[in-house]
């Protein structure tokens, strides 16, 4: 009798049983689904293990995929002006400003836009170049690429990396003085 | 004994002029106090529960109101799944904070008030009023105050 018989046995028995478990899985995975029992309103919590699974799967996304992108010099103020501009337009009405709330839109949005003063601590402006130009799936982010160009989106990362130095006070002075310069019309 | 407060105790007067007692007097006046300790007993209870929970409203609905009311975006909220954000203060123990917004005591009242109008209280804030309604601001305030 062969000495690696016992073991053959083991590995077939856990084989079958890996197998069942499996299907088992798959057939559980299914019935979640078609029966719809993950509920998707925006008005109900993700559980923790899902929401930790997808905010870490989007923050590893953004950061393989931007990885290898240069962004230029930012510091220009004309650069962050032209910034300011596109950001109070496209960017405010979902993710607010310093002092200034969002939009009922963004509040009312599961995942809730970020607060960006926040994201332009914790994400380099070449991440944020590629989530504004790209958007990102089933989070209600657009996809920019179509209506500015490049350089356009490097002006709104230039602001958006100042939003953190940036008082309520001071941005409302800022919006002040643009405004009183550039009639509201003339806005893109 | 003498408990004329207590309407359980009305029938416990002494009988007649003498001041003695008959067997049912006196298991009355021995029920009423039992009621007496146990009332004490209750309402002793009803004192530990923070004063402000009851009139607020509901803590369930209160969690999806902080996150409809974007509160979640610059708020660690414990027990609200992605309110992360470390843009204002953590929420963490806020029934047991003395000073809400570093300037109201920590009432009810005061915090309603801060949900509603925070530029009204703090102009400097980061802060912004996010139009929150009454009943919404009562739900929230009921699930903040279970953070202790």
């Amino acid at each position: 009798m062969s000495p690696f018989k016992p073991f053959k046995q083991f590995l077939l028995h856990a084989a079958a049983a890996l197998a069942v478990l499996g299907t088992l899985g798959a057939v559980g995975g299914v019935a979640v689904m078609y029966f719809g029992l993950y509920n998707i309103a925006a008005v109900d919590q993700h559980t923790l293990p899902v929401y930790t699974l997808l905010d870490t799967a989007l923050r590893q996304a953004i950061r393989q995929r931007a990885k290898h992108i240069a962004a230029p010099a930012l510091s220009d103020p004309a650069l962050v002006e032209k910034g300011f501009v596109r950001f109070r337009k496209n960017c405010v009405p979902c993710h607010g400003a310093p002092g200034v709330a969002p939009g009922d839109a963004g509040k009312g949005m599961l995942p809730l836009p970020n607060n960006l003063a926040e994201s332009a601590r914790e994400l380099a402006p070449r991440e944020i170049f590629w989530v504004v130009k790209n958007g990102l799936k089933m989070t209600g982010m657009p996809a920019w690429e179509y209506r500015f160009e490049d350089e356009e989106i490097w002006a709104i990362v230039a602001f958006v990396a100042k939003l953190p130095t940036l008082s309520p006070k001071e941005y409302r002075a800022m919006e002040e003085e643009h405004f009183e310069r550039t009639p509201a019309s003339a806005e893109r | 004994m003498n408990l004329p407060h207590s309407p359980l105790c009305a029938r416990a007067e002494p009988d007649g002029v003498s001041g003695h007692r008959s067997a049912p007097a006196k298991r009355r006046d021995i029920s009423c106090l039992i009621h007496l300790i146990l009332l004490t007993l209750l309402s002793a209870c009803a004192q530990e529960k923070p004063p402000h929970a009851q009139k607020l409203g509901d803590a369930e609905r209160g969690k999806v109101a902080l996150q409809q009311y974007a509160c979640t975006g610059c708020h660690v909220i414990p027990g609200v799944v992605g309110a992360n954000s470390h843009v204002g203060p953590p929420l963490a123990g806020l029934a047991k904070r003395t000073y809400l917004a570093g300037a109201l005591p920590n009432t009810p009242e005061n915090l309603l008030r801060w949900l509603k109008e925070p530029q009204k209280i703090a102009p400097l804030s980061a802060m912004p009023d996010l139009g929150v309604k009454d009943a919404h601001a009562m739900d929230m305030a009921a699930y903040l105050y279970t953070l202790d």
